[in-house]
């Protein structure tokens, strides 16, 4: 049969994740978890799959919180099933460089075999994220360069 | 507590709407169904939220087939748990206007109630989906009209 996840292991783990407390955090990760944040890389550079321990602690550790600090992780809903879980969050953190506030909804996908995970996605309303990780509304056209029908002689 | 929701219910209703048949997607729908699509409404005129069935049908025969075709809508994920599931999917469709080919994955969060959705949030990696819809990469600068540090004398 496969293998089931306790919802208490699921709970704990997410207490340590909402507190970004890397140290509780690396005792629910396989040595080989897969870690994937679907999201561009040039706008949010922790975005991308992180393969191994070390990577996703990396990751949490080091790798967001350059780009934000992470102070509140509210649970909307946190669903499982035999070794699959669901989760429905809402982030909310201060931009690194400025602290101005951001706050968006993440889904997080996991798998977990033995009580540790063992496969994490990751989605977000990324266009939303980039705006707020910006600080500026997207520009929806094309951005290209100066062309002859651009340019005036004066 | 909640009546749990059994999961055969769920991958039916989940066909009929990988299938967008809306016929049968109205089944599972409470009349007073609320369903949130999270995205940029200006690029992808279906996002935002919708009150009731009839506004939910029209969401998926009118406003998402104006934009794209579905023809490929694949499970990656179901997860049932109580009243709710998850499911993570990827879709797949072509544009209306170039026949181009469009996928991204999206996340379903649902809620039952007597057997029909009462609640759904869906979550998609919308940055990369407008790029898709749009047919070109977003600009991440910001618009700015000329000022005097802009202008040259010639």
């Amino acid at each position: 049969m496969a293998y089931v996840v306790p919802r208490s292991v699921v709970e704990a783990f997410y207490r340590a994740y909402a507190a970004r407390n890397v140290g509780r955090i690396s005792e629910f990760l396989d040595d080989d978890v897969e870690w994937t944040i679907s999201g561009p890389i040039d706008v949010m550079p922790f975005c991308g799959t992180h393969y191994g321990k070390a990577a996703v602690l990396d990751l949490i550790g080091r790798q967001v919180p350059e780009v934000l600090k992470t102070f509140s992780f509210v649970s909307d809903a946190i669903l499982v099933d035999g070794d699959r879980v669901a989760m429905l969050n809402r982030q909310s953190a201060r931009r690194t460089d400025d602290r101005r506030v951001i706050s968006f909804r993440v889904a997080n996908f996991m798998h977990f075999r033995d009580g540790k995970l063992i496969e994490n996605l990751t989605l977000l309303d990324s266009f939303d994220a980039v705006e707020q990780v910006l600080g500026h509304p997207l520009t929806l056209h094309e951005g290209r360069p100066l062309e002859q029908g651009d340019l005036v002689a004066l | 507590m909640a009546n749990p929701i059994p999961r055969p219910l769920v991958d039916a209703f989940y066909k009929a709407y990988a299938a967008r048949d809306a016929n049968k997607v109205a089944e599972f729908l409470d009349d007073n169904v609320t369903w949130t699509i999270s995205g940029p409404v200006d690029v992808m005129p279906f996002c935002g939220t919708r009150h009731g069935k009839a506004a939910v049908i029209d969401l998926i025969v009118r406003l998402v087939p104006e934009v794209f075709r579905v023809f490929s809508f694949i499970a990656e994920s179901i997860v049932v748990d109580g009243d709710r599931a998850a499911t993570l999917s990827r879709l797949s469709a072509t544009r209306n206007g170039d026949g181009r080919v469009i996928s991204y994955r999206l996340a379903h969060f649902l809620r039952f109630r007597d057997g029909k959705v009462i609640e759904n949030l869906s979550l998609i990696d919308s940055f990369d989906a407008a790029e898709q819809v749009l047919g070109h990469r977003l600009a991440l600068h910001e618009d700015r009209l000329a000022d005097m540090d802009n202008l040259v004398a010639v």
